[in-house]
């Protein structure tokens, strides 16, 4: 950590990580929308699956600002049903990047942070529960009035602590796997 | 997908990058918002009418034959639903039908935009090149991540642990591992690369760069652009 800039490099690193990052939310957005159940408990599945992805992106970026970028590309993204989504994704790169840094970068601090970014994907549920008929209109345009129905009936606002509190778990853990897997394979294969 | 994604340059009035983004976004927007068929089909029409232009006719008129099937199947069914199977048949056609000029301008952008005009639009509406470069990036890898994707697939069926919803459920982390492991030595290798292609390309060095195609607003650029904002302001006072 010598040079502290951020260089053309990571910058590249930054795309291709966001492309991971952004294509298995997307994926599997659509894939749980079908099922209300599922579709609430994202965040964690989220949560778990990303894990090796950010951890693999913070080894081989370790700088100031990487998670800000990631941030901000994941936010802009997720940003399509409301631009309060990104400030609220590029805060919690915010506070992930002052934990990274407070902690040197540890696979302590990579586990911890992740789990605070790992609440960036609850963003697109804060529609649900701060304009609710909007985001109710766009539904029954999608899924039709019996799928709008049973979704207002399991999400009582109270849910999005919940919400919340799963992206915790599902980051903790998550940043674990990454971890586990950053040393098992890529130390190994020279990769990290 | 490989075949489609292949760069074909070259349209008849010559849009601006900047003019396609606005676009995506105003699409992107309109199709969350816009309930209405007409505005719908409006929005069809002003990405039809984009790729037509920039020359991508065959995929053009596979995306019009889709709209026209889905729209059609929408009257004829979206009265009758009442089956769960209806119900969800008529879902897929609708959000398809909905996003459709979203994915179409998006592989517009894809396909008749060089990476390095992008870039030379960005720096011309001063954005930090923290943000021009991973953003091009990304705009490049999608395709390139969906190729390794289905040949992950492909190693994967190979030791008898296909991607299929059974082995999910029976082995969650055996598929999980196999998967992510690979795509992301992938991604990390992909990116080396690409990191020195754009250092021979001169992307690492300060100065300013300069780009060999003009990339200029102008007076098409500013017609599509009215346009694109036009409906998305019609749409937002519909409510």
């Amino acid at each position: 950590m010598k040079n502290n800039k951020l260089k053309t490099r990571d910058l590249i690193f930054a795309g291709v990580f966001a492309v991971l990052y952004v294509a298995v939310i997307v994926i599997l957005a659509s894939v749980t929308g079908m099922i209300p159940v599922v579709y609430v408990a994202l965040p964690f599945i989220a949560g778990v699956l990303l894990g090796p992805v950010y951890s693999l992106y913070i080894t081989k970026v370790p700088k100031m600002g990487a998670v800000i970028i990631l941030a901000i590309l994941a936010g802009a993204v997720m940003s399509a049903s409301s631009i309060v989504v990104l400030f609220y994704v590029l805060a919690l790169g915010i506070i992930a990047q002052i934990i990274l840094s407070l902690t040197g970068y540890s696979d302590k601090g990579i586990c911890l942070s992740y789990a605070v970014f790992a609440c960036s994907t609850v963003g697109p549920f804060l529609v649900l529960y701060f304009a609710r008929d909007v985001f109710m209109n766009a539904c029954v345009q999608y899924y039709g009035q019996a799928y709008v129905a049973k979704l207002d009936a399991i999400t009582p606002f109270w849910l999005l602590f919940v919400q919340i509190g799963i992206a915790v778990i599902g980051g903790l853990f998550g940043g674990r796997i990454g971890i586990t897997m950053n040393a098992k394979h890529f130390k190994k294969a020279g990769v990290a | 997908m490989g075949k489609e994604l292949a760069f074909s340059c070259g349209s008849f009035l010559k849009i601006d990058p900047r003019t396609k983004m606005m676009v995506f976004i105003c699409c992107s927007f309109a199709a969350l918002k816009e309930t209405r068929w007409l505005f719908q089909g409006f929005l069809f029409a002003l990405a039809f009418l984009l790729l037509i232009n920039g020359k991508q006719y065959k995929y053009g008129m596979k995306m019009l034959c889709i709209y026209v099937l889905f729209l059609g199947l929408d009257i004829l069914v979206a009265g009758k639903a009442t089956g769960i199977l209806l119900i969800t048949v008529f879902a897929v056609c609708r959000i398809t039908r909905m996003f459709l000029p979203v994915y179409m301008v998006f592989m517009l952008m894809m396909k008749t935009t060089r990476v390095s005009e992008f870039i030379a639009a960005f720096d011309r509406m001063h954005f930090p090149d923290e943000i021009t470069i991973p953003f091009s990036v990304m705009f490049r890898f999608f395709p390139m991540m969906w190729e390794e994707w289905e040949n992950i697939q492909n190693a994967m069926k190979f030791r008898g642990l296909s991607f299929s919803v059974k082995n999910i459920f029976t082995r969650p982390m055996q598929v999980y591992e196999c998967a992510m492991v690979p795509l992301l030595a992938d991604a990390v290798m992909i990116a080396d690369e690409l990191s020195a292609a754009s250092l021979s390309r001169g992307l690492g060095a300060d100065t300013k760069r300069t780009c060999i195609t003009e990339v200029k607003i102008g007076f098409v650029d500013v017609v599509v652009m009215i346009i694109a904002i036009g409906l998305n302001i019609s749409s937002a006072f519909a409510f």
